[in-house]
C-alpha cells in the first residue's frame, strides 16, 4: 500500500510539473489558442464576416438556388425579400465551394474523409452534391448572418441545434440498416448524438470516423467502468487491439437492452468461441442459459473471466451429497496439511473439465 | 510442447488467391477483423502527426454535443497525382524498424495477445483513388511476418460498392512454463514414457518423466482470412456479403480424473485444431418511411480431433481396484449454426413501429465415442462398454432451435412526450434426446471414467440412482416494456419504464419466473456546463415454487421398478433451502451516473459511477451481491502542443454465499439442520474484490518532434473470508487453526509505461523511437506452492509468472 501511495504521489507531482512547464512555454505559435492572454479567434471571425457581407453585396455566388422569375428565368436578387413577404428568409443552398472560403481549416480536414470522397467524387443524389450543406443544411442564411446559430445545423456542443435534429440530419442518409433500431434505443433515449461518437468533419481514427482514436476509446469516453474492467487480470484482447466493443455490441440500437449484435448473449460469445456452441449431448444448465452466469465479459480479477473464483463459483449452485459442498480452506492449498485437488489450479474443473458441455456418452457429469 | 509461433502459412496463401478475407466493421453483423495489435491497438498509421490547428479556425477546441473535447485531427499527407495516369491520385507509406525485447522474461501473460519478440518489424499502407471514376483501392499490412501480423486489401467505388479482403493473426498464449509427463503433446494421443506401465506407474516414474521434460508453451494462434462485400445499387438498397475462415492451432490444458477421492486427477494438454467458417449475406432497404433488413448468417465449426486419449499413470488406485490404463475425453464436436433474421421499421408522422423476427438452428451430429476406452473387467466386462455397439445411438443428433420476435410501437403523443410499448419474445427448443441405454446388456446408465466408476443401473441393488439420459434445457421468454419519455426542457429528458418479464423453463428448479422492474432516467445533455445522465431501477424476480430436484426424469430413479435405498429412502438430491441464483427469487437495485463537465474551454472533467445490490431469496447458495464503482477523468489541452489526460477508477465487488456440507446418513431428510445437512456442517464465504485503475496520457508535438507518454496502473485485491460452524464443514483431519478464516488475498498489480517520440525529418521521412516497460505481479492461492505432483494429482504446473519487461524499438518511415 505504501508503495502504491508513493507511486501515486510521484505521478501527481509529475503531472503538476508537466502542466507548469507546458503552460509557461508557448509550444506552438502557429495556432491561436484560447488561454488568457492569447489571441481571440472571434476577432479574426468578425473581420472575415465583414468580408463576407461585402462579397454578398457584390456577387450572386451566395444564392445559386434562389427562386427564379418564372417568366424571365432570372435569379431573384440576393437582397430581394422572400415572396411570402415575411421577414424570415427561406434558406437555400449556395455554391458548395463557398464554404471553404471561410472554413479553410474545416475543408482541409474534411477533404480526407469518406464523406468528402463520396460527396465530391461520386455524389449519388442532389443532396450529396451539396457537400457541406448535405449535413449542415442550406447555408444562404448562415452566409448572411454567420453569428446566428440558428441559421445552420451545427453538430457541436453548445451549437444551438437540438440533438434530435442533429441525429435526424445524419439519419437522412444513414437511416435503416445497422441503425434500424436506433429509435428507442438506450443511446437515443439518453440524447446521445451521432457526433458524440463520430465526427465526419475529420479523421481522428483509422476508420469509422469515430470521435476518438478508436472505437474502444470512443466508447470509453462515457463507459469508464468498462475501461477499468478491461485492465483486470483476465480480459479479452480489447486493450491489445484485437477486438473492439462493436464486435459484441451495436451502439446504433438492437433488440436487446445491452445493445447486443445478436439475439442472446450466447450467440454473441459463440461468434469467437464456436467450439462451445454445441449443442452437446450433455449440456450444463447455466451455460446453456447465459455465459454471463459464470463469466464477466469485460474483465475479471479471476482467471478465465470468471465472476468469482472456483470452487466457490461452483458451490454457489452445487450442494449434492458427496464432495461438492465441503468448504475449501487454506488448509487445502498446495503445501498445506491437506491439499485438495478441488482447490488447486483449475479447482472443480480438474475433474469436471467439460464444464461447457460434454459430447461423450460417459459425460453426464461433465468429466469426459 | 508444441511451439506457438508461426501463423498458418496456408491461410496467407488462401488470401492471396482470393479466399474469404477480413470484414471491416459492421456494427450489426459479424465480427470485425484487423482493428490493430498490441504495439498499435488503434490501427493508426504509426507516428502519424496531428494537426495542431485543430478542427476549425473559429473554435479553438471543438466539443461533441455532450461536451467532450474532440482530439486534434490527423495531419494526413495530400495525395499525389500519377504522371502516367493523371486520373489517379495516390499516397503510401512504409515503416520498418527493429524491436528489441530487452528482458529475459518468458511469462505467458506478457505475450498473451501480442508478439513482443526481438526482430525486424514492418508495416505499410498504400491508397489510390481515381478522381474521374471514383474508384479507390487501399492495401495495408502490419507487423509483417510476426505472430500478430495483419493485412488488408480494400477498394471499390465511392458510394456504390466496396470490398475488403483481410488476413489477421492473433496469438493467445496461455502458459510458458508447463511440464507434462506424457509424450505426444500436440496430438490426440498422450503416452507415458517407455518403461512406465499405464495404470501401474509409480510417483517416482512420473517424477522421472517430468524431470526429463523442459517447460513448454501452452497456447494457440488464431488466424483469420475474411472478405466483405457491400453493394449499394441505389439510395435505398444495400446488398452485403461477408465470409471468413478462422483457424485456431495449438494446444491448451484440460483436466481429467478417474474418480474421487483417492485416485489422482491429471491435467492434460489437448490439441487445438479448430476451423470456423462464418458466412453472412443480406439486403437492406432504407426508404424514408419503411426500412427493412433481411440477413442470413451461418457458422460452421470443425475440430480435427474428436477425442483426446491418454495413458493413465494410475496413481492412487486403491489396491484391488480396476486401474484404467487409458482414458478418453470427447473434444469439442463439429457443429453448424444457421439463422435468418428480418428487421423492419415504419416511420410515420407520429408513430414508429420497429419489428424483428429471427429463427436460428444449431445442430451437432458428431459420431459418439464408446463409453469406455479400456478392456477387461472393472468389475463388469468392459467389452460390453468399449464399443459403439454399447450405445443407443451412434451419433449425437443434438439440436437447438431459437425463435425470436420483437415489436416496438412508439407514439409521439405530444411534441415533448413519447410513449413506447415493446414486446420481446424468445423461445429455445432443445431437440437433443439421448438415452444412456446399452443394447448389448439391456442396461440403463453407462460405464463412467473409462471403467473406474460404474454408473450402470442395477435394479437388484436398491438406490442405484444414476443418469440415464440427457437433460434438454430450454426456455420460453416474453418480455413487455412500457415507457414514457418526456422532454422537460430543451436539454432535459425524463423517462419512466416498467418491464414485465415472464420466463418458462423446462427441467429447471424454477419452471416459471416473473421479473418485474421499474426504471427512471434523467438525462440533461449538452448544457453549457456539460451533461449528466442518471438512472435508477428496481427489479423483483419471483415465480413458481422452487423444486430442489427437477432432474429425476433423467435418472434411473424414474424408471419403473426402481427401489429406493432402505430403510428410509434415497439421500436427498440437495438441501431444500438451497437456491441456484440464476433462477432464484431476487431483488435488485441499480443506479448509474454518467456525467461530464466543461471546466474551462480547454479542459474536461468526467465523473461516472454505478451501484448494484442484488439480494437472492436464499438461506443457502449465493445470497447477495454488491457492486459499485466510481471513475473520474480529466483532460486538459494545455496548449496546442500538449494534451494531458488522467483517469482513476475504483471498483468494488462483494458477494456472500452459504452452504452445508452434506453428511452421509440413512435419512432422506433434505432440511437444514437435519441428519443430511446438520447445522454443524454449515459454512459461509465472502469474497471482496477491490480494484484501482489509474492512467495518465500525454500527447505532444513540438515543431518536428511529436510523441506520447502513456502510463496505466491496475491493482486488484480479492479477499476471501469464510467461517464454519463445525469441523464437519471442512476436510476431515483439518484443525480450525489450519483451516483459518480465509485464503491469502489474491493480489494483482500491472504497470504499463509507453513512451513514443517521432522526429519528422522531412515530409517524406521520419524516425521513431518506442519504449515500453511492463511489470506484473500476481498472487493466486490456487497456484501457491503448486508443483507437478501434489499427492496423486498431476499438474502441468503452469503457474502464472511475475515479470518485468522492457521493449525498445527504432523505426523509420518513408512516405510516398
Amino acid at each position: 500500500m505504501e508503495h502504491t501511495l508513493r507511486v501515486f504521489a510521484s505521478i501527481a507531482c509529475a503531472i503538476l510539473l508537466l502542466q507548469g512547464v507546458a503552460r509557461a512555454e508557448s509550444f506552438d505559435v502557429a495556432q491561436p489558442a484560447s488561454k488568457s492572454g492569447q489571441a481571440d479567434p472571434h476577432q479574426g471571425a468578425d473581420r472575415l464576416f465583414g468580408e463576407i457581407r461585402t462579397y454578398l453585396a457584390a456577387t450572386d455566388t451566395g444564392a445559386v438556388s434562389r427562386p427564379r422569375d418564372p417568366a424571365s428565368g432570372v435569379l431573384a436578387a440576393a437582397s430581394d425579400p422572400p415572396a411570402s413577404g415575411s421577414s424570415a428568409r427561406a434558406p437555400s443552398y449556395i455554391d458548395p465551394g463557398v464554404c471553404a472560403g471561410c472554413h479553410t481549416q474545416e475543408a482541409q480536414n474534411w477533404a480526407h474523409t469518406t464523406h468528402a470522397k463520396v460527396f465530391t467524387l461520386n455524389p449519388r443524389n442532389a443532396l450529396e452534391g451539396q457537400q457541406c450543406q448535405a449535413c449542415h443544411g442550406p447555408a444562404s442564411e448562415h452566409l448572411r448572418n454567420p453569428l446566428n446559430k440558428t441559421t445552420i445545423i451545427r453538430f457541436t456542443h453548445n451549437g444551438g441545434t437540438p440533438i434530435a435534429q442533429q441525429n435526424a440530419q445524419c439519419l437522412t442518409c444513414h437511416r435503416g440498416g445497422q441503425r434500424i433500431f436506433w429509435s428507442g434505443s438506450a443511446h437515443e433515449g439518453r440524447d446521445v448524438a451521432c457526433s458524440d461518437c463520430h465526427n465526419p468533419q475529420a479523421n481522428f481514427s483509422a476508420r469509422g470516423l469515430t470521435a476518438k482514436r478508436s472505437i474502444n476509446e470512443t466508447c470509453f469516453q462515457c463507459h469508464a467502468t468498462q475501461r477499468a474492467e478491461f485492465r483486470r487480470r483476465s480480459h479479452m484482447p480489447l486493450p491489445e487491439g484485437q477486438i473492439s466493443c462493436t464486435d459484441c455490441h451495436n451502439p446504433h440500437g438492437s433488440t436487446t437492452r445491452p445493445l447486443l449484435k445478436a439475439n442472446s448473449v450466447n450467440e454473441i460469445c459463440y461468434g469467437c468461441h464456436a467450439e462451445k456452441r454445441g449443442p452437446f449431448l450433455f449440456d450444463h444448465a447455466p451455460v446453456r442459459d447465459s455465459c454471463t452466469n459464470c463469466h464477466a465479459p469485460h474483465g475479471s480479477n479471476h482467471e478465465k473471466l470468471l465472476v468469482t473464483a472456483a470452487p466457490l463459483l461452483c458451490q454457489q449452485c452445487h450442494i449434492q451429497p458427496g464432495h461438492d459442498a465441503l468448504l475449501m480452506t487454506r488448509g487445502n492449498m498446495a503445501g498445506s496439511s491437506f491439499p485438495d485437488v478441488r482447490l488447486l489450479g483449475r479447482a472443480c474443473a480438474n475433474c469436471h473439465s467439460q464444464i461447457h458441455g460434454s459430447n461423450s456418452p460417459a459425460g453426464a457429469r461433465l468429466q469426459r | 510442447m508444441s511451439p506457438l509461433r508461426g501463423a498458418r502459412p496456408g491461410a496467407l496463401i488462401l488470401l492471396l488467391i482470393g479466399t474469404p478475407g477480413a470484414a471491416y466493421a459492421d456494427s450489426a453483423v459479424g465480427i470485425s477483423l484487423g482493428v490493430g495489435n498490441e504495439l498499435n491497438p488503434s490501427g493508426l498509421i504509426p507516428g502519424v502527426l496531428t494537426d495542431s490547428r485543430g478542427l476549425s479556425a473559429f473554435i479553438s477546441n471543438s466539443r461533441s454535443p455532450s461536451g467532450y473535447l474532440y482530439p486534434k485531427p490527423f495531419l494526413l499527407p495530400e495525395l499525389t497525382q500519377d504522371k502516367d495516369a493523371p486520373d489517379w491520385w495516390r499516397s503510401g507509406w512504409a515503416d520498418a524498424g527493429v524491436l528489441y525485447n530487452a528482458s529475459n522474461t518468458h511469462a505467458a501473460t506478457f505475450s498473451e495477445y501480442g508478439d513482443w519478440s526481438s526482430g525486424v518489424i514492418g508495416s505499410f499502407g498504400m491508397y489510390a483513388e481515381n478522381r474521374k471514376t471514383a474508384n479507390y483501392v487501399s492495401l495495408s499490412g502490419s507487423n509483417i511476418g510476426r505472430d500478430d501480423q495483419s493485412y488488408s486489401l480494400s477498394g471499390g467505388r465511392f458510394g456504390v460498392f466496396r470490398f475488403n479482403l483481410g488476413f489477421v493473426a492473433a496469438p493467445h498464449m496461455l502458459a510458458a512454463n508447463a511440464t507434462a509427463p506424457w509424450n505426444g503433446i500436440g496430438t490426440s494421443d498422450l503416452t507415458l514414457t517407455p518403461g512406465t506401465v499405464p495404470g501401474a506407474a509409480t510417483a517416482a516414474q512420473v517424477r522421472s518423466a517430468l524431470s526429463q521434460t523442459l517447460p513448454g508453451n501452452l497456447g494457440f494462434s488464431r488466424t483469420t482470412t475474411g472478405m466483405a462485400l457491400s453493394y449499394t445499387p441505389s439510395d435505398t438498397w444495400e446488398l452485403f456479403l461477408n465470409a471468413a475462415n478462422e483457424w485456431r492451432d495449438g494446444n491448451k490444458p484440460i483436466g481429467s480424473a478417474f474418480s474421487f477421492p483417492g485416485r489422482g486427477a491429471a491435467e492434460l494438454v489437448q490439441p487445438v485444431k479448430y476451423r470456423t467458417t462464418d458466412l453472412s449475406i443480406g439486403s437492406r432497404y432504407k426508404g424514408e418511411e419503411l426500412q427493412a433488413n433481411v440477413t442470413y448468417a451461418g457458422s460452421f465449426f470443425r475440430n480435427d480431433f474428436a477425442a483426446l486419449t491418454w495413458d493413465n499413470p494410475g496413481l492412487g488406485t486403491p489396491a484391488g481396484s480396476f486401474a484404467p490404463p487409458r482414458g478418453r475425453i470427447a473434444l469439442a464436436p463439429n457443429n453448424d449454426y444457421h439463422t435468418i433474421k428480418a428487421d423492419a421499421a415504419w416511420i410515420l408522422s407520429d408513430v414508429q413501429v420497429a419489428a424483428n423476427a429471427s429463427y436460428a438452428i444449431m445442430r451437432q451430429d458428431d459420431d459418439l465415442l464408446p463409453p469406455a476406452a479400456n478392456s477387461g473387467r472393472s468389475p463388469v466386462d468392459l467389452a460390453n462398454w468399449n464399443t459403439i455397439a454399447a450405445l443407443s445411438r451412434r451419433t449425437a443428433k443434438a439440436g437447438l432451435d431459437a425463435v425470436n420476435g420483437f415489436v416496438q410501437f412508439r407514439w409521439n403523443a405530444d411534441r415533448d412526450l413519447a410513449l413506447t410499448l415493446e414486446t420481446r419474445y424468445r423461445n429455445e427448443d432443445n431437440k437433443t434426446d439421448y438415452s444412456a441405454f446399452n443394447p448389448l446388456t439391456g442396461e440403463y446408465g453407462y460405464m463412467g471414467l473409462d471403467g473406474a466408476l460404474s454408473r450402470i443401473y442395477t435394479p437388484a441393488i436398491p438406490g442405484t440412482d444414476v443418469p440415464i439420459r440427457n437433460i434438454p434445457f430450454q426456455s420460453n421468454e416474453l418480455k413487455i416494456t412500457s415507457k414514457a419519455d418526456y422532454r422537460a426542457a430543451d436539454h432535459t429528458r425524463i423517462a419512466l419504464s416498467i418491464t414485465h418479464d415472464e420466463i418458462d423453463r423446462a427441467n429447471r428448479e424454477v419452471l416459471h419466473s416473473r421479473d418485474n422492474s421499474v426504471e427512471t432516467d434523467i438525462n440533461t445533455t449538452g448544457y453549457e456546463w456539460g451533461t449528466v445522465r442518471f438512472s435508477y431501477s428496481y427489479a423483483d424476480r419471483d415465480g413458481s415454487s422452487y423444486v430442489t430436484d427437477p432432474y429425476i426424469f433423467a435418472r434411473s430413479s424414474s424408471l419403473p421398478g426402481y427401489v429406493q435405498r432402505p430403510p428410509n429412502g434415497d439421500a436427498p438430491y440437495a438441501l431444500n433451502t438451497f437456491r441456484k441464483y440464476d433462477v432464484a427469487g431476487r431483488r435488485e437495485h441499480t443506479a448509474k451516473l454518467q456525467s461530464n463537465f466543461v471546466l474551462t474551454e480547454d479542459s474536461d472533467f468526467q465523473l461516472t459511477g454505478s451501484y448494484r445490490r442484488s439480494d437472492y431469496d436464499a438461506d443457502y447458495g449465493l445470497r447477495a451481491l454488491d457492486t459499485y464503482d466510481a471513475n473520474v477523468s480529466y483532460t486538459d489541452r494545455i496548449s496546442n502542443a500538449l494534451t494531458l489526460t488522467a483517469f482513476y477508477g475504483f471498483q468494488f465487488h462483494w458477494r456472500t454465499a452459504a452452504s452445508v456440507n452434506a453428511a452421509r446418513s440413512a435419512s432422506s431428510d433434505a432440511s437444514a439442520g437435519g441428519p443430511n445437512y446438520p447445522a454443524a456442517n454449515s459454512w459461509q464465504e465472502r469474497v471482496r474484490d477491490t480494484n484501482h485503475v489509474f492512467g495518465i496520457n500525454a500527447e505532444y508535438r513540438v515543431g518536428k518532434f511529436s510523441g506520447g507518454l502513456d502510463y496505466t496502473y491496475s491493482q486488484a485485491t480479492s479477499d476471501f473470508a469464510y467461517s464454519f460452524a463445525g469441523l464437519g464443514a471442512i476436510s476431515s483431519g483439518l484443525t480450525p487453526l489450519e483451516a483459518g478464516f480465509g485464503f491469502p488475498d489474491q493480489q494483482f498489480a500491472h504497470h504499463i509505461l509507453e513512451a513514443k517520440l517521432t522526429w519528422t525529418y522531412s515530409e517524406q521521412i521520419s524516425l521513431r523511437w518506442y519504449y515500453r516497460l511492463e511489470h506484473e505481479t500476481l498472487d493466486d492461492f490456487h497456484y501457491a506452492g503448486l508443483t507437478n505432483l501434489v499427492g496423486n494429482n498431476i499438474f502441468l504446473a503452469a503457474i502464472p509468472q511475475d515479470y518485468t519487461a522492457h521493449v525498445i524499438g527504432f523505426f523509420t518511415q518513408y512516405r510516398m
